[in-house]
């Protein structure tokens, strides 16, 4: 049904998705991070080992990748409480590379079947076989890439609609203010990057089955800068945001020929124009108002 | 309802409050006032919880407040009304007090409070004028009916008939029940609607009583008239 080409390309949206969406989360309570992809690489190594070397089903394992994430993304919340604005965002880049540098040392193997599988440093991690020892086709992976796409997106989008959503706004606007609103500013960032970290988990522990192969490399800082600029380039008013930013950037740029070469110039470029012109992205908040906005009239109008 | 024992705030080295203690009775409108750098937000802030305090008790409704985060203090009853309003501009005027109550439904009772406010509930923030963002701060302070309102200088950039219009409020709020302490640099128009106050120089309390003992204290009038004929 459809080609190889372009069920790789949306497979491959539907992963870094989830660090879009995990940037977007910390850029919706007011912080700016440059370190998301170390969930991702976090998640995909403690799947493989679920699944590569407990023999544990790929559901559980993906689910163990992203609770670990979340684990690693609790980690980075509480020592970082305290600062904001710049300096948080070298932290974040800091405990990116951090996990990168020790995933270069991790080697963790056993014996199966004659052979060693599991991580070994900066060789990195073979074999996740999972999905070809169940014989799972690309275009069936790609439906579970989407649905649990769109059980995050459907969770976010709900979220921001609560109370919930409200207050974790009002932290990102004005943290004083929300504290003398009665705000537990300091419990919404733990849980904000808590969180993040678990969604982008998600993406990881997908892209490691896919892949069957992941290394510490994969997982620098440009993986972590592409993931904040989707929320950046799409916008910051809605969880839709990020998407528009990923399917700009991989399904636009990346996939077409018409930018070859040039994409992360196009990139880069779109990146520095929409800081100016929109700086909260192509949906930001007044967008996102006018579009409810018309939505409602046209409720009302029925 | 509020007592505050011998506050001492710091800055690094330098003091901005000195020991001060001072009492806010259930019902009242007490003013703080005293020039700039007197040390008046300084102690609503301590109060408030953003401000760490080096020393002192405060006392709400005879349960320590001093040291606990300004959500959980915000949570006894507590409200502080920041100066400069911080008034979402983005936001229409009842998301801003949507946000700052999430659960309540309605806003009429502010609304009738504020009558600018029920008509202009769907202007976004930054239309406002400066009148009508203090208005909209002190809804949203409202608007989880605390039992005490801490307000920083409400006057603060506005015009003369904005101004009257806030302090005229204040005994409206009082006799609802709600109990003020107001700290302002416009001496005369805190005066007039406070009922006790407390001048402040240099992080001490330098004068006390009556609002009406104050104001009629010519020299105290003088001076900070002067001072804010400066301003």
């Amino acid at each position: 049904m459809l080609d190889d080409h372009l069920i790789g390309v949306l497979s491959n949206m539907g992963m870094i998705s989830f660090i879009a969406l995990s940037a977007y989360l910390v850029l919706v309570v007011g912080e700016i991070s440059f370190g998301q992809q170390a969930f991702f690489a976090v998640s995909a190594y403690a799947s493989g080992i679920a699944s590569a070397m407990w023999g544990w089903p790929f559901l559980g394992a993906v689910l163990w990748g992203a609770a670990v994430a979340g684990l690693a993304g609790l980690l980075l919340a509480i020592p970082t409480l305290r600062i904001r604005g710049l300096y948080f965002a070298i932290a974040t880049l800091a405990f990116a590379e951090m996990v990168r540098l020790a995933l270069e040392i991790f080697t963790y193997q056993v014996e199966q079947d004659g052979e060693l599988v599991g991580p070994n440093g900066s060789e990195g991690f073979r074999d996740i076989r999972y999905i070809y020892e169940a014989d799972i086709s690309a275009g069936e992976f790609l439906l579970v890439i989407l649905a649990l796409l769109a059980a995050t997106l459907a969770i976010i989008l709900w979220i921001e609609r609560t109370r919930l959503g409200a207050i974790l706004r009002m932290v990102g606007e004005d943290p004083v203010l929300a504290r003398l609103q009665g705000v537990n500013v300091n419990l919404a960032k733990i849980a904000t990057v808590a969180a993040a970290g678990l969604v982008a988990g998600i993406g990881g522990a997908l892209y490691a089955h896919l892949n069957t192969y992941v290394e510490p490399k994969i997982f620098n800082v440009m993986l972590g800068v592409h993931g904040l600029a989707y929320g950046l380039i799409g916008g910051l008013g809605t969880a839709f945001g990020p998407l528009l930013g990923v399917a700009l950037d991989i399904g636009v740029l990346e996939s077409t020929r018409a930018f070859s070469g040039y994409r992360m110039i196009v990139f880069g470029g779109l990146v520095a124009v929409l800081l100016i012109v929109r700086p909260r992205g192509l949906l930001d908040e007044a967008a996102v108002y006018r579009v409810r906005r018309f939505l409602l009239r046209k409720d009302a109008g029925d | 309802m509020l007592e505050v024992r011998d506050l001492r705030v710091s800055y690094g080295a330098v003091q901005a409050l000195a020991g001060i203690s001072l009492e806010v009775r259930e019902g009242e409108i007490v003013a703080l006032i005293g020039a700039n750098g007197a040390g008046k937000s300084s102690l609503i802030h301590a109060v408030a919880g953003l401000a760490p305090a080096a020393g002192g008790k405060v006392a709400f409704r005879g349960e320590e407040v001093l040291g606990l985060p300004s959500h959980r203090i915000f949570r006894r009853g507590i409200a502080l009304c920041p100066e400069g309003r911080m008034v979402l501009g983005g936001l229409t005027v009842e998301e801003n007090l949507k946000l700052a109550a999430p659960g309540r439904r309605s806003f009429t009772d502010l609304y009738e409070l504020f009558p600018r406010l029920g008509e202009r509930a769907s202007s976004r923030g930054a239309s406002l004028s400066g009148g009508e963002a203090q208005m909209l701060a002190i809804a949203r302070a409202l608007a989880q009916e605390p039992e005490l309102l801490l307000l920083d200088e409400p006057s603060l950039g506005l015009a003369p008939n904005a101004v009257q219009a806030i302090f005229a409020l204040l005994p409206e709020l009082r006799d609802r029940g709600l109990t003020i302490l107001l700290v302002e640099q416009n001496l005369v128009q805190a005066l007039r609607a406070a009922d006790r106050a407390y001048l402040l120089e240099s992080g001490r309390i330098a004068r006390q009583g009556p609002a009406e003992a104050l104001l009629g204290d010519e020299r105290i009038v003088e001076r900070y008239l002067g001072l804010e004929e400066e301003a």
